[in-house]
């Protein structure tokens, strides 16, 4: 029984909002001439790459900005009541009451010194005045609500205490007891895990529809706003581009930036063949470098006009429920765009793969990080160490010139694998073999021979680079270093290597702080191929890059190992991205892995049951994608002390499809079946069941 | 090279060594305490430097006829109890703290006392601040010990313990400064060093196979210098204070030589007498000057984090 | 079909510092007649309606123009409202009918509703319509039928086991004792997918029963 179409006025409704912060530039306009409706029980999404001032409007829609930010202009109107110009007083006051946030990182809205028992309650006893065992019961009642698991007990914790995906649930628990008419979210799920990131996007769902909450969900991932929202806005530079229904801008986007968006996202549904990436040329600018009385996307558009550069586009409608700010949306025509020369990674047939030699090749591997006991007898050498087990009894091989993708969550072991590989933890067990060379040695014991072969690409673009030395200097490091060209002959070859990561020679001399993170990274993959390794490891190296340059730096990913003949581990959580880029995966739980195989297969039934769980977490760009609705209950399992038996027993979705009923996984771990040569499962249920499941997404 | 890139919109290009440092100094007078504080520093450098020709009393020279004179046309801050000159006194005063380190008497270092303590006390602490924090183990837990242990001492019984075991000399001096500093700069290093070596690119410098020497002092100590020079000012303030303290307790500057902390000392006899000046100079020299150290580190170190 | 199924959660509200002139623009504003006013926790302290904004004239008759302006500007809402005890409330779990009564007796358009002295929805006349719209399946397409029947027990099972056997589905339905008969009983109900005809082929085989409206 739906109450959204009862002639009522938006619950927020903002009109042209122009914010800006004061720099010691002068004052920068982050945000302009945004307008939009959030209705009761309806979710608009506001979604973009970063710098483009979603955050500024969340933050804007509460003056929330901060000593330095103000609202410049337009008007921001809250169930009938302007909030532009309120006092920080009222403004708090209505925070309280009638609006309510959820920001990104939960423990920014806990309290690390309270119960969480005692933060839930006090919203309730201290302006309610509703007793303290009411406020008690109907807080345990929100925690229920919000699927927390074992709620009296949580009640009694402290915020660093419980999971992260936890803690956003209390947040969101906090933030409900409120009742709130309007919910702003910004990038709540980001931080989380995909498992869980998608238990609490169901919860969004419901909460909108049981609470007739209006939200502003803001977030870069457009799956997820295929999933929650039912609005969007698609802001860039600062301006909103496009607002409509989530299934118009989906269908049938109508700004050129939102269709270069599109196109550079990972699409999980489809093929290897047809999820070629394609990024937006440029980057965002910076707020004080916006094109100032002329379209802001031009510079990076397809289809730029002279009229773009001398005009600005108004938001024009273009169907009920769908405008765009393009001057040309009308006469673009998105199926027909066809990539510029040179945006398609030239791939050269891949040599290799079967029969050959693996270049590399693990065999029960296990890494165990000991963990002293905390208790008196340890002082004095008594005490009894545990073990956690990061990576455990791990086996595979990597065909030379091949790419193997490693997925699972947080704490899966996955990085713990590629630390081991590349010598900064040492093995408790196990063989591992590269080239005839022996692993299982610390690096500092390693042949530089061994060293060179052997690098790395690192996940943060901020870190990846010394901030003291030039671009110049540290791709020259390893080259010195290792002696690769004479010393007289290192300027040439770095900047040969710039050329290879698509940067110029200006970039030589150039200081870190002085890059992009799409350029940090692509100076770190430089680095990384300087020594002109045979195996590169790549830790995440996309996922702190907005979409746009994700799709760069993997395009130059992939074309670099075709030049250099590199094999490739890719480590990452997210599938869709894996699936693009690897041609064998390996699906990681607690330590172990739990399924493996080529990419195609890994993708497809039969799934290990985990692998399919992550599947139908993973949020798909596609609001008209069919996907299975399975959920994972609890948390992962401690890797102190792992389940017996099979690992994801405590938590598989599927054990009614074992034989016994799912006794033998408590008791025995499973046995690798063997669906093709190359495809194996960790699983105790026989390959014909497995069989038999449904593809996890099926595309209309 | 594929066109993807080539039409991105360019940065500015590198800035000139000359550009940043421009930039730097306009970072500076942002605030307007580091000017301040910059200012008093300037001033006795330059009094410092050219002593002798701001004076044309010599430091040690004694005139039995004006002892304990207020300030005069001849004698503008006054003279002391044997008739020296107090302006040229404080001025030559301030060339042993900042500019000159007399090693023995014909042989002298460039810059002071006070800034060879703390160069030597950044070195030492540096090293050990390093070791402990990148190497990490039974390495950390012996060092940090030690001078924890170290610290334990009252700061001018320490001090007086090393000058009072090893004589009194200017090299002496710079030794007691650089032990008693080095704890608290190796503490502030360590835990710089704790956060630094978990950025990637420390991993990178590992997985290079690189010494552990090569990453502590080229990859890690370059990106602490921001807080260790702050933190160096201030206790280049603390040294000259501690030299007056030295100085004042007659464990500083064998005499004559002019030491601001003795002259305090032998002054405060006459206080009461009626000739408060050779007594009240020096001390002002000495507050000015931390006060002047502490303004510009406090400064400096607001205006670099306010802009991150 | 309880309050909290109808009522509207997230009224518009003030509080009782807001200026009458506020108050007015923003009820104008938000498209509502009834306004909570509630102080900090959301707890009610009055209601405010268009009446109550309306000053009787004769407070105004004996000031003069500036005063007027004066007085008017000057006026907050909690000088105006009803004041909380005055109001009349429900709760969220209420019957729908029962709030309805509530409504009736006091011939008032609207009611807060509560949780504890929280206001957590108001219910109005609009919402009491768009339930009985709903209930008789106004906003669907489909054949409309009303049935005359005695009122005894089993008659109503007798209709709808009729239609049942046919495979059809009855979409929305209601019934009240037939004006100015209490012996007999007028059924309404909504049939989707069928033509009239069918319909009524079906109906007026039922014995003791009649069509008295189809549409």
């Amino acid at each position: 029984m739906s109450s959204t179409d009862r002639g009522h006025a938006p619950i927020l409704r903002v009109r042209s909002a122009a914010i800006s912060y004061e720099t010691r530039y002068g004052d920068v306009e982050a945000v302009r001439d945004v307008s939009f409706d959030v209705h009761r029980a309806e979710t608009f999404g506001v979604v973009g790459e970063s710098g483009c001032g979603k955050s500024t409007v969340a933050f804007g829609i509460v003056d929330f900005l901060g000593a330095n930010g103000k609202i410049v202009g337009g008007s921001i109107n809250f169930q009938g009541r302007e909030l532009v110009g309120r006092s920080q007083e009222e403004l708090r006051k209505l925070r309280g009451d009638q609006i309510s946030m959820v920001y990104q990182d939960p423990m920014q809205a806990l309290n690390p010194s309270v119960t969480i028992g005692d933060q839930l309650t006090e919203v309730l006893t201290v302006h309610r005045k509703i007793p303290a065992k009411e406020a008690r019961e109907k807080s345990i009642d929100m925690l229920n609500r919000v699927y927390m698991p074992d709620s009296a007990n949580v009640m009694k914790r402290y915020p660093h205490q419980i999971s992260g995906g936890q803690q956003q649930r209390v947040v969101i628990a906090m933030a409900l007891l409120n009742n709130p008419a309007l919910l702003i979210m910004d990038e709540p799920t980001t931080a989380l895990d995909v498992t869980v990131e998608a238990v609490v996007l169901d919860l969004i769902e419901d909460l909108k529809r049981d609470f007739d909450t209006a939200i502003v969900y803001i977030t870069h991932d457009l799956g997820v706003v295929a999933r929650v929202c039912n609005q969007v806005g698609v802001m860039y530079a600062g301006e909103m581009v496009e607002v409509g229904s989530v299934e118009a801008i989906y269908a049938n986007p109508q700004h050129p930036y939102t269709q270069g968006l599109m196109r550079c996202v990972p699409k999980l549904g489809s093929t290897k063949e047809s999820s070629i990436l394609y990024p937006i040329r440029g980057r965002v600018p910076a707020p004080k470098d916006r094109p100032k009385g002329a379209c802001v996307f031009a510079p990076r558009c397809d289809y730029a006009a002279d009229k773009c550069y001398n005009e600005k586009p108004p938001l024009s409608t273009i169907e009920p429920d769908h405008s765009a700010r393009c001057f040309y949306s009308e006469e673009i025509d998105a199926s027909s765009w066809t990539p510029p020369e040179g945006m398609v990674p030239k791939l050269a047939a891949r040599t290799g793969g079967n029969g050959e030699e693996p270049l590399i090749k693990l065999t029960g591997l296990k890494t165990y990080y000991k963990q002293e006991s905390k208790s008196l007898l340890s002082l004095i050498g008594a005490g009894k160490s545990r073990y956690v087990k990061a990576v455990d009894d791990v086996s595979l091989q990597i065909p030379a010139n091949q790419t193997l993708g490693v997925v699972g969550e947080s704490g899966c072991g996955k990085s713990t694998l590629a630390k081991t590989i590349i010598g900064l933890e040492t093995p408790l067990a196990g063989e591992a073999e590269f080239l005839g060379f022996d692993l299982t040695n610390p690096v500092s014991q390693r042949d530089v021979k061994l060293i060179e072969e052997l690098q790395m690409v690192f996940q943060n673009p901020d870190s990846t680079m010394n901030p003291s030395y030039s671009v110049g200097h540290q791709i020259g490091r390893p080259l010195r270093r290792f002696r690769k060209v004479p010393s007289d002959a290192v300027r040439d070859e770095v900047i040969r290597l710039l050329h290879a990561v698509r940067l110029d020679e200006s970039y030589y001399r150039r200081l870190p702080r002085q890059l992009s993170g799409g350029e940090k990274q692509r100076v770190g993959i430089a680095r990384a191929f300087a020594s002109r390794p045979d195996l590169v490891l790549c830790d995440e190296p996309v996922s702190a890059l907005d979409v746009s340059v994700q799709a760069a730096v993997l395009n130059l990913l992939m074309e670099i190992q075709h030049e250099y003949g590199t094999t490739m581990m890719f480590i990452a959580h997210d599938l869709s991205v894996v699936r693009f880029f690897s041609d064998y995966v390996a699906v990681m739980y607690l330590g172990r892995i739990v399924e493996f195989g080529p990419a195609e297969a890994i993708y497809a039934p039969p799934y290990q049951p985990y692998t399919e769980a992550l599947l139908s977490a993973v949020p798909i760009p596609d609001p008209t994608a069919k996907q299975k609705h399975i959920r994972l209950h609890g948390t992962v399992p401690s890797a102190l002390n792992p389940p017996s038996g099979c690992p994801f027993h405590t938590r598989c979705p599927r054990r009614d499809m074992v034989p016994d009923g799912g006794g033998i996984c408590e008791k025995e771990i499973p046995p690798w079946q063997y669906e093709t040569e190359e495809h194996r499962i960790f699983c105790h249920i026989p390959l014909e069941r497995l069989r038999e499941m449904e593809p996890v997404v099926t595309a209309d | 090279m594929t066109a993807s890139e080539q039409t991105m919109p360019k940065i500015s290009a590198q800035p000139s060594p000359l550009e940043r440092l421009r930039g730097g100094i306009s970072i500076l007078f942002e605030s307007k305490i580091a000017v301040i504080g910059l200012a008093i520093i300037l001033f006795w450098v330059f009094v410092a430097v050219f002593a002798p020709l701001l004076t044309p009393y010599s430091p040690t020279e004694q005139d039995y006829l004006a002892q304990n004179q207020g300030p005069s046309a001849a004698h503008p801050l006054g003279t002391d109890e044997l008739g020296r000159d107090v302006w040229a006194r404080v001025i030559y005063g301030a060339r042993v703290v900042l500019i000159m380190l007399p090693v023995t008497d014909s042989f002298w270092l460039p810059l002071g006392t006070a800034i060879w303590g703390v160069l030597l006390g950044l070195f030492a602490g540096a090293s050990l601040g390093l070791m402990g924090g990148y190497l990490g183990g039974w390495v950390d837990e012996v060092v940090m010990r030690l001078l924890d242990a170290l610290m334990a001492f009252p700061v001018v019984l320490l001090y007086m313990i090393i000058i009072a075991s090893v004589g009194a000399s200017a090299t002496n001096v710079v030794l007691a400064i650089d032990i008693v500093g080095t704890p608290g700069i190796a503490r502030l290093v360590r835990s710089l060093t704790l956060d630094i070596r978990t950025r990637d690119y420390i991993r990178a410098a590992e997985i290079r196979g690189e010494s552990p020497w090569y990453i502590m002092f080229v990859e890690i100590l370059p990106n602490a210098r921001g807080p260790i020079i702050v933190d160096a000012m201030l206790r280049v303030g603390y040294a000259i204070f501690a030299m007056g303290t030295l100085g004042f307790l007659g464990l500083g500057l064998p005499p004559p030589s002019p030491d601001w902390g003795s002259m305090v000392a032998k002054g405060r006899q006459y206080i009461l007498a009626g000739s408060p000046w050779a007594a009240l100079w020096p001390s002002i020299a000495i507050a000015s000057l931390v006060v002047g150290l502490n303004l510009f580190a406090d400064g400096i170190s607001e205006e670099s984090t306010r802009y991150q | 079909m309880l309050v909290k199924d109808y009522m509207t959660r997230h009224p518009v509200m003030a509080e009782p510092s807001m200026s009458l002139v506020e108050a007015q623009q923003m009820m104008a504003e938000a498209k509502v007649r009834h306004l909570p006013v509630v102080e900090t926790g959301k707890r009610l302290v009055g209601l405010v309606t268009r009446q109550t904004l309306r000053i009787p004239p004769t407070e105004l008759a004996s000031l003069n123009v500036w005063e007027i302006t004066r007085f008017l500007s000057d006026l907050k809402l909690e000088d105006v409202m009803v004041k909380h005890r005055d109001v009349i409330t429900t709760e969220a779990d209420l019957p729908l009918e029962q709030a309805a009564q509530v409504m009736i007796q006091h011939k008032i358009g609207a009611l807060p509703v509560l949780e504890k002295g929280i206001v957590v929805g108001i219910i109005t006349e609009i919402d009491m319509m768009t339930q009985l719209t709903e209930l008789l399946g106004g906003n669907v397409a489909g054949v409309r039928a009303t049935i005359r029947m005695p009122n005894r027990k089993g008659e109503l099972a007798k209709m709808t086991r009729a239609i049942s056997e046919q495979g059809w589905g009855i979409y929305a339905s209601g019934g009240v004792p037939t004006p100015k008969d209490p012996s007999y009983w007028d059924c309404v109900i909504k049939v989707r997918d069928v033509s009239k005809d069918e319909l009524l082929a079906v109906l007026e085989r039922i014995e003791d029963q009649e069509v008295i409206d189809l549409r």
